[in-house]
């Protein structure tokens, strides 16, 4: 299968067109309930099997990559790599793991004592977010799964993709068309937010402070369960001793940073080295970070098209040899072209303005001299400022240091190379989405005798 | 009016319209080794680009390899600023600051000879655009400078002052000192700064009435603003034909300039055609001008009816360079967009700004139109700093 069309971008819409869609989904909310879990992980299997055959996306690819700002090759691994995890196998697990039993959400199942179901939450809204790609296929496979019917903001920024992913979940399954709608309004216009809130049963929300900020608001004014994804940034923990060949770690890390060009909660922002013999171990891994990000290059260039890039890493690149040369703190290695890849070693730990650099390919790389001083780091950040730890990719085996970590706020420790894709059943967030996106119901078990 | 000395070195050269290349490269070379051997930040980036200016600068062609200082390194938040000087901070006389349009000024350390050659070379836009006649009538889209001052901070002991500051104070270009009027003023009741509408009507009203040769000068949303709004509820034109000229100030065609926002661009079309029926003024009358803080010299705009859009000439005592925005490598081929690279040897004696590359988009100008002899440029704005942080923090 193909497009027989390219994916058609709903027109931006008013108050009027939001309620009379979200009136049209209602009526299914019966429908997707009586419909087996294993409808849905077949379903989202086969979407996306289409989307891991290159001839199916091919008509897509050049506009993604022009929406996006990333090359054709990068937008190909990326739909690679988020069709990985539409896998049957990968979402029965998944399902297995955050709500315990993949029966559950079809029928009610023997707990001891007593018996428990999951019913979906009924009509959800998803607010997602174009910096990522993953975004929209992740929203709506948990929403899909969890038996919910789905209407769907698109952002304003990327359009395209979450449209199109949309159209291939219609395209398998049309009987899907009165429980799925997509939609686009400006994420500004809050009158369309205010007509649709009170016909909403729960909203998942992926992006930024404001934009959280305020669909918060409307949810407690509406009493509607929220699943908030804001913002969050990630980094990588190497806990030494380092290996003597550190190519593959540097190949695991610079997939990591060139997957949704850094731009995701998931992307590292900062690699941390515990460098026992000072700074050469930081040094080391910078230089085979350098040739790694090298040859991601090759493999998935940077487009030439974001004219905000380039006068961004420039001015980072300037900023940093400027600074960490004349304290002698550090040093930048960069591609020789303009953009495409930047190393900042340094031995000050980054600040909000480095942290805010790190996209684009840009990437710190700092010693610490032990697991205190990177939780002395992490706890130098507010309290509020914690919830916004996402993902610590980990090479170590201290445990106690990931119990002090996560205690800090760090949500998901994970692999090097597997930070946008962890195993099935990895927290997000500090919790489930499957779980937040269904009630849980028990009763007495009628086997057992209750007084 | 230059109210700071002038640099030695800019003497015979800022203002000259027909200084010479060679004499431009020497001052160039020099200004360019002292900064080495003076500001240890300019001397790290020539030393990791490989660049000695006493060698590698001999004909303008070799301009291109001229490491820049980017103008985002002058910003307060980045902390670079006092690395950026050749002197030390106790030997400035102030700090320049930007107009900080996203309120993150940038800040170059100045001493009075370096404030005085920008004030010449920025005078030197006036005879270029309207001759050397003094303006009878003068209404200044500005706060009168002696009030902006006394709002100035200070920094590492030494004064911060809005570089614009200097440049007001320097537009004294009027016959009589009681006729030149700075329009924004606090409002009584509010306190808030804002145009005195009655006297710029009165004025304006008088110079038609008097046949006086009137200059309309400053901040071009709020030029734009007054007038035309004044234009839509009222209906009333002033006809000073001949005599009347426009100057609108350095940018704020977004809409934007320092505190003032009026939240819609400005379509330089619609700037000329409004201007030209509400003053009654002949287009050519209309005219811009080209300036940054970290830089010391401004180009003098004027209006091109079949580019629809102002075209700004490069004095003969700098150079512009066009750079495109993801490669950083020089464009020569008119109309394509590019980064703007600012190089100029006079009035960089305190601070390492002789090469300044910023975050305009610019395009070069075919040499066709018979006003402008040498380098033309159009600026086309900032360019764009969407970042799709969606999910991904991005700290305030």
């Amino acid at each position: 299968m193909t497009f027989a069309n390219l994916p058609e971008i709903p027109r931006r819409i008013g108050c009027d067109d939001a309620v009379a869609a979200a009136e049209r989904l209602r009526p299914g909310i019966t429908a997707a309930r009586a419909r087996p879990v294993a409808y849905y992980l077949n379903l989202l299997d086969e979407v996306g099997k289409l989307w891991s055959n290159p001839g199916y996306r091919a008509p897509i690819v050049p506009m993604l990559a022009a929406s996006t700002g990333h090359s054709p090759e990068l937008v190909e691994y990326e739909i690679d790599t988020l069709s990985r995890l539409l896998t049957r196998d990968y979402l029965a697990s998944m399902v297995e793991q955050e709500l315990g039993s993949i029966n559950i959400l079809d029928s009610w199942i023997q707990a001891p004592g007593l018996r428990l179901r999951r019913q979906s939450r009924g009509l959800l809204l998803h607010n997602l977010a174009g910096n990522a790609l993953i975004v929209a296929p992740l929203s709506l496979a948990y929403g899909l799964i969890t038996k919910n019917v789905n209407l769907v903001k698109i952002p304003t920024d990327e359009p395209i993709f979450a449209a199109a992913f949309a159209q291939s979940i219609l395209s398998v399954s049309p009987e899907l068309a009165d429980e799925l709608a997509v939609l686009q309004w400006s994420g500004s216009d809050q009158s369309v937010y205010r007509a649709l809130f009170p016909l909403l049963d729960g909203v998942i929300h992926w992006g930024g402070e404001q934009s959280q900020r305020s669909i918060a608001h409307l949810a407690a004014e509406h009493d509607v369960p929220l699943l908030a994804h804001g913002p969050k940034f990630s980094f990588t923990y190497l806990d030494g001793p380092l290996p003597c060949d550190l190519a593959d770690l540097a190949e695991g890390i610079a997939s990591d940073l060139v997957l949704w060009e850094q731009k995701a909660c998931s992307s590292p922002r900062f690699i941390l080295v515990r460098a026992d013999t000072g700074y050469s171990d930081a040094e080391a891994i910078a230089e085979a970070l350098a040739l790694s990000l090298q040859k991601a290059t090759v493999r998935w260039p940077v487009t030439p098209s974001d004219v905000g890039r380039g006068v961004r890493v420039a001015a980072h690149r300037h900023q940093y040899e400027l600074q960490l040369g004349l304290s002698g703190q550090g040093k930048v290695l960069a591609s020789a072209d303009s953009q495409s890849w930047t190393v900042v070693l340094s031995k000050i730990l980054p600040d909000h303005a480095a942290i805010n650099a790190s996209t684009d390919r840009f990437v710190f790389v700092c010693p610490v001299a032990s697991n205190e001083e990177v939780l002395a780091y992490l706890s130098s950040f507010g309290r509020h400022q914690r919830r916004l730890f996402q993902v610590m990719a980990y090479e170590g085996n201290d445990s106690d240091f990931l119990d002090t970590a996560t205690q800090l706020g760090v949500a998901r420790i994970s692999r090097i190379g597997e930070m946008s894709c962890p195993a099935p059943g990895a927290s997000h967030d500090g919790g489930y989405n499957l779980t937040a996106l269904t009630t849980l119901h028990s009763c007495p078990d009628t086997t057992t005798n209750i007084k | 009016m230059i109210l700071a000395p002038i640099e030695t070195k800019a003497i015979g050269a800022v203002g000259n319209t027909s200084l010479k290349e060679e004499r431009f490269i020497d001052d160039l070379r020099n200004t360019l080794t002292g900064t080495v051997n003076e500001c240890e930040a300019y001397s790290l980036l020539c030393r990791n680009r490989h660049f000695n200016p006493d060698i590698d600068l001999t004909t303008m062609e070799d301009a291109v390899r001229i490491p820049y200082i980017t103008s985002q390194a002058f910003k307060k938040s980045v902390g670079l600023f006092p690395k950026l000087l050749r002197i030390p901070v106790s030997e400035i006389d102030l700090w320049t600051a930007s107009s900080s349009t996203r309120g993150d000024p940038s800040l170059s350390g100045r001493r009075w000879e370096d404030v005085g050659t920008y004030q010449l070379a920025y005078l030197s836009l006036f005879s270029r655009l309207f001759g050397n006649e003094p303006f009878d009538t003068s209404l200044v889209f500005w706060p009168d400078p002696a009030v902006m001052k006394a709002r100035s901070g200070n920094l590492y002991g030494k004064p911060v002052e809005p570089f614009a500051l200097y440049i007001i104070q320097s537009e004294r270009v009027t016959h009589d000192p009681q006729k030149l009027h700075y329009l924004m003023q606090p409002n009584k009741e509010t306190l808030r700064m804002e145009i005195n509408l009655p006297i710029l009507l009165d004025r304006l009203r008088e110079a038609v009435h008097s046949k006086e040769r009137t200059l309309l000068i400053g901040s071009t949303p709020l030029l734009y603003l007054t007038l035309k709004d004044h234009y839509d509820r009222t209906g009333e034109t002033f006809d000073l034909g001949s005599n009347g000229y426009l100057l609108p100030g350095a940018g704020g065609w977004d809409g934007k300039k320092g505190q003032v926002n009026i939240s819609r661009t400005i379509s330089k079309e619609a700037f000329v055609s409004d201007m030209t029926r509400i003053l009654g003024i002949p287009p050519e009358h209309i005219t811009d001008r080209y300036g940054f803080s970290e830089s010391s010299t401004m180009l003098p705009g004027c209006y091109d009816a079949d580019l629809r859009d102002f075209v700004y000439e490069v004095p003969p005592w700098a150079h512009a360079l066009v750079r495109d925005p993801n490669t950083l490598e020089p464009i020569s081929e008119y109309g394509k967009e590019g980064l703007l690279e600012l190089i100029t040897p006079y009035g960089m004696s305190t601070h390492a700004g002789a090469a300044v590359l910023v975050d305009d988009l610019v395009s070069l100008v075919e040499p066709t139109n018979s006003k402008i002899s040498g380098t033309a440029i159009r600026i086309h704005g900032r360019v764009p700093h969407s970042h799709k942080a969606g999910c991904g923090v991005m700290f305030e």
